[in-house]
């Protein structure tokens, strides 16, 4: 079995200082030269980061009383409406929301950058007025720091692998994988390959309910599985999914992120989403968790899915490996096809390399998973249907 | 979007009626501005082509294919490099490479030498950090 190590013993390590720290992209290499077994016993984290656009992310805040108070029930922040059917002052605002007045140039993911940065939001805000909170408008100004709790719960974040999308109609198409130019002119895809969270733990070893992470600059959770999590996907000998399976729900405080690990994104003629940047540690328990993190992107393939096709379940066009999209261009059918990335590159090795620093420091231990995701689980579709009769 | 632009024909494709397909196929409303041909057969077609982004892209496609050189005279986009996260999706509408990520870093370069001005960068742009 050879060495294994505790969350204890390594969390001991780190508050010593005396961790050893690296990439998940740095790692392959030691690992090529000294052997998994004695990569196993000299390191004891690898981080792991993304940074790329999650449309399922958003924040919960909470406004604090105005006197006479409010029962806020139609909430708008910069002229973008967030939700108002929680208690009197709680509001959830989502990233993809967009603004009444400016559309899609300006939505929910900026209204959040915005308080991140320190901004000033505008509220407007309208109640029918009840005895017990008797206003009902407000119109004024926020801060993060005006706030009571801010803080980020994405129900999706960090796809395990993701579709490279491609078009094979004689028009172009505008999508959230960016515009997709006619007659396979283009291949797009996402995920940071090799440094990709999940990629490294493909089968959830380590990252469950209650991992401690880095979002956006700040520490953070994942609260629970993401949503459309679907582990029972086709897997490879290393456990390594081939398309879309695992994700993760994320919480992290808004009020410690920086703008650097965050950013809105506008998709043309598709609409708002954010780039939330994600950090992910990972324990070397043993040689078998150093060999899941020491894949490259040569072993991590996925699907070129064909965005033309106007059906939930789109056809594939063939597996391709990272290394292959990462080299600027694929080949198919006997055609060059110039790939490009949706997930910075350059940001996830920032990611990857910030937590790393704040691991060494010791300001940032490891916290075991108290609940395992599911190693079987799928998805349903959404039938469109009649009601059943006795429920009418 | 209107682009000024000058082509440069070797000797062996002067004879192909370019200005004819660039209207006839691209629906590209074009003004030349200036036409010229030497003792070689190499001629030069300075003009004014105005025409949606899509039929722009494909006329460079078109004209590249029949062994045409087209440079734009254009305004050179400006990146906000506070704003741009790196994420390289401007360069999948690059037909002309000028913007690439860097090998070694993945941070994105501009190469003002490639690019043709056909401004598809400005809206795939996610951050909204191009502009002209």
């Amino acid at each position: 079995m050879g060495v294994t190590k505790t969350y204890d013993e390594i969390n001991a390590k780190i508050k010593e200082g005396k961790a050893v720290v690296v990439t998940a992209e740095e790692v392959i290499k030691i690992v090529q030269e000294k052997g998994l077994e004695k990569a196993t016993e000299e390191i004891d984290v690898v981080t792991t980061a993304t940074f790329g656009p999650m449309c399922s992310t958003g924040a919960f805040l909470n406004f604090g009383h105005a006197d006479p108070p409010i029962r806020m029930s139609e909430i708008l922040l910069n002229d973008v409406e967030a939700y108002g059917g929680l208690a009197a002052v709680d509001t959830y605002i989502g990233a993809t929301a967009e603004s009444k007045t400016q559309g899609a140039l300006y939505g929910g993911a900026h209204v959040i950058c915005d308080l991140i940065a320190g901004k000033e939001v505008e509220l407007k805000a309208y109640s029918r007025g009840t005895d017990c909170y008797p206003r009902k408008e407000v119109k004024t100004y926020i801060t993060k720091d005006s706030l009571n709790e801010a803080y980020l719960f994405n129900p999706r974040n960090s796809y395990q692998n993701y579709s490279a999308a491609i078009n094979t109609s004689s028009k172009n198409l505008k999508t959230y994988m960016g515009t997709l130019l006619a007659n396979k002119g283009n291949v797009n895809y996402c995920t940071s390959g090799a440094l990709s969270p999940l990629f490294n733990d493909p089968t959830y070893r380590t990252i469950g309910v209650g991992t401690h992470i880095f979002l956006c600059g700040a520490e953070g959770y994942v609260a629970w599985q993401g949503t459309q999590f679907n582990s029972a996907n086709e897997r490879d000998e290393n456990g390594i999914p081939y398309s879309p399976s695992g994700t993760l729900a994320l919480i992290g405080d808004l009020k410690n992120m920086k703008s650097e690990y965050i950013s809105p994104a506008v998709f043309d003629g598709y609409g708002v989403s954010m780039f939330v940047g994600v950090g992910i540690p990972i324990p070397i328990l043993d040689i078998d968790m150093m060999k899941a993190v020491s894949i490259d992107n040569k072993d991590l393939f996925t699907n070129i899915i064909d965005y033309s096709v106007e059906k939930n379940d789109k056809p594939s066009l063939g597996l391709v490996s990272y290394e292959q999209l990462r080299s600027g261009s694929i080949e198919l059918d006997g055609k060059s096809i110039k790939t490009a990335p949706i997930t910075s590159m350059k940001k996830s090795r920032e990611i990857a390399n910030e937590l790393k620093d704040w691991i060494l420091k010791g300001s940032f231990v490891l916290q075991e998973p108290i609940k395992l995701f599911p190693q079987k689980s799928s998805l349903t579709g959404l039938e469109i249907r009649e009601a059943t009769k006795d429920e009418k | 979007m209107k682009n000024k632009i000058l082509l440069t024909f070797p000797g062996d494709v002067t004879n192909t009626p370019i200005a004819y397909d660039l209207v006839k196929k691209y629906d590209l409303r074009i003004n030349i501005l200036r036409a010229s041909i030497n003792y070689n057969m190499k001629g030069s077609l300075l003009m004014d082509v105005e025409g949606t982004p899509e039929n722009m892209e494909n006329a460079i496609k078109y004209l590249q294919d029949e062994g045409i050189n087209a440079d734009f005279i254009h305004p050179i986009i400006k990146i906000d490099h506070d704003t741009c996260v790196d994420c390289g999706l401007c360069t999948s509408v690059c037909v002309s490479g000028a913007l690439i990520l860097s090998p070694d870093d993945f941070a994105l370069e501009f190469l003002q030498d490639k690019c043709v001005g056909c401004n598809l960068c400005i809206n795939v742009c996610p951050t909204k950090s191009i502009s002209i």
